[in-house]
């Protein structure tokens, strides 16, 4: 278990000024769990996440991983090596000449042997569909395919959480589609805790759980049909709702009683042609 | 006046291995004042086609001719051209190389060796356009604003060449959903006020249903489709079999057609959904009685 408690992170800017980008959060994010995470640019996800494997620290407030302090120093590769991140850049993490050798980058750093890390890297590129692609030149792939490898560079680690801040915000829609089936299959098949940073509503409706951030604060949490049936709060944090949940909403306000908490059109369907 | 495309084509690395048609037998014509959205997969041809509308890639094949003169002869003005077409990239606020956000703007203006006092006007002006106050902006870092703010002052670039025609290439690529709304309410704004001809190049179906008065659709270096958004969604089929799908509201209502709720399948937004529906709930209720 991830367990945030009390967490406050201050930034500090050049003229002596500080910025509260996280204001005295907590949060628990359970073993299995797919947990989304929304909110509008500065609403401060990016440095909560950043602090779940100690790339930043609390300015006030501890964050514990698996009963690991993350303040304390000597935990650091321990906290690191079971919690992955993925960024929103695929250019930016792909290192080397070929997607095995990509891949291969994390688990050569734990030091594990060289039989073992080949029966990782090719585990990691199946569970991500990118086996075919194994000596090709990572910049030459398609951007949810640089995705995958850099997902599959992580699950090579054997993480237990991974975190992904945006992962889709520079794909296409069919890369897009591609990382978010990958995300989910690590969650249902491998077990994997997955805390997904996104400003796609749509692909928050597949989590377990939604949290919804403004100001640094938590403003709204629960199952994604509940935060996504109070339109009218998240159009006023400026976030998305999905079309269909906004149409139920349009919906119930002519036909009484309509429901409101409509996430797909197959479930739209069914309550229009029942 | 307009831009005509004829019989464009473009090869890649001709002769090579790697030869590669990225544009093939495109014939197009946008006249002034239109808003077109430009859509296809990644590997479409969009990114080369818009690329020849300012001269930046030159036709293996055809003709480009705005406002009446060819750009792809020999000896043409190139600074004349891309002071009528002007091109956003893709992220453009990469683009951004100057100390302060007035001197980055004011660089195209300047190239062009206007007068000192216009230059001034123009870089105010655009700045407004894109809902930046110029005071507070000029003498920032363009490194040191957010990201929404860098992608409207590297628009503000671009516009302040005040340019005729404006080809938008993911403007909203990577922001977050008021980033968004905001870039597309002021891409709005330009067509609406300046009439500045917009081409508007997006993956999303939703936005382009939303602002475009024309869609071309590409697929493999062709044009795969070309009509108004409402014609262009009935074609659900082709659109699917490219990969593209279409907007989520059309995605509903032929859903519900399939299962027999007779509704019309081209509307656009999901305000005209819901009285469609209704609409066709009050018919069938009628009925019952």
């Amino acid at each position: 278990m991830i367990e945030i408690r009390n967490l406050t992170h201050k930034y500090r800017m050049g003229n002596n000024k500080e910025l509260t980008a996280v204001n005295n959060l907590s949060l628990k994010i359970a073993k299995g769990e797919f947990v989304a995470v929304l909110g509008h640019n500065g609403s401060g996800k990016s440095t909560l996440a950043k602090h779940l494997n100690a790339l930043l620290l609390p300015t006030e407030g501890k964050v514990i991983v698996n009963g690991l302090d993350t303040s304390d120093a000597k935990e650091l590769w321990q906290i690191r090596q079971q919690v992955g991140m993925v960024f929103q850049n695929p250019d930016n993490q792909l290192i080397a000449t070929t997607v095995e050798e990509d891949v291969a980058f994390g688990p050569e750093n734990l030091g594990i042997l060289p039989e073992k890390i080949r029966q990782r890297v090719d585990e990691a590129l199946n569970i991500v569909g990118m086996a075919d692609f194994k000596t090709r030149a990572p910049h030459l792939l398609s951007g949810g395919q640089k995705q995958r490898v850099a997902i599959a560079g992580i699950i090579a680690m054997r993480p237990q959480y991974l975190v992904l801040d945006e992962p889709t915000a520079m794909l296409d829609p069919s890369g897009r589609e591609e990382v978010i089936f990958t995300i989910r299959k690590l969650n249902k098949e491998e077990g994997l805790t997955i805390v997904h940073i996104t400003h796609f509503m749509e692909e928050a409706v597949y989590a377990d759980r939604v949290v919804v951030m403004e100001a640094g604060e938590i403003v709204l949490e629960g199952k994604p049909r509940e935060v996504f049936s109070q339109v009218s709060v998240l159009k006023k944090l400026h976030l998305d709702v999905p079309a269909i949940t906004e149409l139920a909403y349009l919906l119930n306000k002519e036909i009484p009683g309509f429901p409101r908490d409509i996430m797909t059109i197959e479930e739209m369907v069914v309550a229009l042609c029942p | 006046m307009s831009i005509e495309i004829k019989d464009l084509y473009h090869t890649y690395q001709v002769g090579t291995p790697y030869e590669t048609h990225a544009l093939q037998k495109i014939n197009l014509d946008i006249a002034e004042g239109e808003f077109i959205g430009l859509i296809g997969h990644t590997g479409s041809g969009k990114s080369t086609l818009v690329q020849h509308l300012n001269g930046l890639l030159k036709p293996s094949q055809g003709q480009i001719t705005i406002d009446g003169v060819d750009i792809s002869q020999k000896g043409i003005k190139l600074k004349e051209i891309r002071k009528k077409v002007g091109l956003v990239f893709q992220y453009p606020e990469h683009q951004l190389f100057e100390e302060t956000v007035l001197k980055d703007v004011s660089f195209g203006p300047q190239n062009l060796g206007l007068s000192v006092s216009e230059i001034d006007k123009r870089v105010r002006n655009a700045l407004e356009v894109v809902n930046l106050d110029y005071l507070e902006i000029k003498d920032q870092s363009p490194f040191n604003i957010s990201g929404g703010q860098k992608r409207r002052v590297a628009i503000a670039g671009v516009l302040a060449m005040e340019p005729k025609y404006l080809v938008l290439d993911e403007p909203t690529a990577g922001l977050d959903p008021r980033g968004r709304d905001e870039i597309l309410a002021q891409i709005k704004e330009l067509h609406r006020r300046l009439k500045i001809t917009i081409i508007l190049v997006s993956h999303s179906m939703d936005d382009v249903a939303k602002m475009a008065d024309r869609l071309i659709v590409m697929h493999d270096g062709e044009v795969e489709l070309n009509g108004t958004p409402r014609e262009v969604f009935q074609k659900s089929e082709i659109l699917k079999a490219i990969g593209l799908g279409v907007p989520t509201v059309s995605a509903l209502l032929y859903s519900l057609k399939a299962k027999g709720f007779e509704v019309r399948t081209d509307l656009l937004n999901m305000e005209e959904a819901k009285e469609e529906i209704i609409k066709v709930l009050r018919m069938r209720r009628g009925k019952n009685a």
